[in-house]
């Protein structure tokens, strides 16, 4: 296994470097390599198998109750349905140094409503179209894709976004763009293929609820 | 030269395993196994990523690579010139700097990162995972995932690694993976002028820290393994 004697100078080198007396194998391997070999194999255990285990089976409960708004960004807000889940996302005034992050998830009823918020140029027919196209480039997102033509929708403040289908391999559901003062702003509601096909009142107030900051 | 200084340069050579060859192919070697299977690892996650993305992302992608290509050969050209004492060989060095991209990171610190963080977030808010979640969590997962792979190197070729100093070259290069790690970073429209701003104002901290802390951390994990016993000597007499 180790590499056997040969008359080569090299070769005996290399067995001598390598070769480990029968007394000190445990199952083969070397018994003073067994430890650090262990030790390594488990911090790569925690990493890569425990650690992320535990983080998907602890839950995160936190309602959205009436006067919540979630703000996006710097310049971005909305507000969610009462009764919704708060994911990922910090309320208005609850910010500490780090300021709000760029990504906000809440869950309604069995799906879950993401707003993205980034600086953006372009008009929100061009934003939409450039998810269309990364996502047709994409090869690990679900198989999620614009799946109509684009309709125009108006938020709460008046600024016009459009919004679309938006299915994948295991989910359905819409897709909406605005681009505001500067800002992209990407809504995605996606929910299992069960859920109703129309999207409800609720969902349908909170995307329209995006607007930029007063 | 007389015979005494003539036995004390020999005893210094010996001591310092000068010249000495590391032979990877070592299957009786625990180490050598849990190297391969780590490294392998953070090789196909880093296949899968990259490839789930590169048809958007190309140019991001190859910007990143580009600037960080520069900027490891800047440490690798530092790194080598402060390695004046016994010279590492190349495969050692190529050994760290791989475990250092592909294992370290890819394997390690990406999926411990990702899931502690986001337990902090979830058990403590997100205000306090945006301001503390990096700074507890790379402490754990980037720095034990970096000096883990010296220790196995320590174990793999404990012919060669011998001294702190040793350690000390060994533990930069595996701190050197900055021109692979970054491809897994960056996000949406605007990832090609982020990794072109972004990565080129962070890297200039964040990389001299990054092989710093590093080849610190295995210079202490070598001066214990010397002063618990000799460990790495005793490995080498067989």
């Amino acid at each position: 296994m180790a590499g056997g004697y040969t008359s080569e100078p090299g070769g005996y080198e290399r067995w001598r470097a390598t070769w480990v007396p029968v007394e000190r194998r445990f199952l083969g391997l070397d018994r003073r390599t067994l430890l650090p070999a262990a030790a390594v194999a488990l911090l790569f255990a925690i990493a890569v198998w425990i650690l992320p285990y535990v983080d998907d089976d602890v839950r995160v409960d936190d309602p959205i109750v009436a006067g919540d708004v979630i703000q996006v960004g710097d310049t971005v807000q909305f507000v969610p349905a009462v009764g919704a889940n708060l994911v990922r996302g910090i309320r208005q005034g609850q910010a500490g140094t780090a300021g709000y992050p760029s990504t906000a998830v809440v869950t309604y009823e069995g799906s879950g409503f993401e707003v993205i918020a980034d600086a953006y140029d372009g008009t929100p027919v061009q934003l939409l179209e450039q998810i269309q196209k990364n996502d047709e480039g994409l090869r690990d997102n679900g198989g999620l894709r614009v799946t109509s033509d684009p309709v125009t929708i108006t938020n709460d403040t008046g600024d016009e976004g459009v919004l679309a289908r938006y299915d994948g391999n295991s989910s359905v559901g819409v897709i909406a763009a605005f681009v505001l003062g500067g800002t992209g702003v990407e809504i995605v509601v996606q929910g299992p293929p069960t859920v109703d096909d129309s999207v409800p009142p609720a969902v349908a107030d909170m995307i329209t609820s995006v607007r930029r900051v007063p | 030269m007389t015979l005494r200084e003539l036995t004390a340069r020999e005893a210094a050579i010996e001591a310092s395993g000068w010249g000495n060859k590391v032979y990877f192919w070592q299957p009786r070697n625990a180490c050598f196994w849990v190297y391969l299977l780590i490294v392998g690892y953070g090789l196909w996650n880093a296949f899968t990523i990259v490839n789930g993305e590169v048809r958007v992302y190309g140019p991001a992608l190859a910007a990143g690579t580009v600037i960080f290509v520069v900027y490891g050969s800047l440490f690798w050209w530092f790194t080598t010139r402060i390695d004046r004492y016994s010279r590492q060989p190349l495969s050692l060095i190529v050994a760290a700097f791989v475990w250092g991209g592909f294992g370290a990171t890819w394997t390690i610190a990406l999926s411990g990162n990702s899931a502690l963080i986001d337990l902090y977030s979830k058990l403590f808010g997100q205000n306090f995972a945006l301001e503390w979640g990096a700074g507890l969590s790379a402490p754990f997962f980037e720095e034990l995932g970096k000096g883990s792979g010296v220790l196995l190197l320590m174990f793999i070729a404990p012919r060669v690694i011998r001294t702190a100093y040793d350690g000390f070259i060994i533990g930069a290069f595996a701190g050197t993976y900055a021109p692979v790690y970054p491809l897994s970073d960056g996000s949406g429209s605007r990832r090609f002028g982020y990794q072109v701003s972004g990565r080129v104002s962070s890297s200039k901290v964040t990389g001299a820290l990054h092989v710093t802390f590093n080849d610190t951390d295995a210079a202490g994990a070598q001066t214990l393994a010397c002063d618990s016993g000799g460990i790495t000597f005793k490995a080498t007499t067989g």
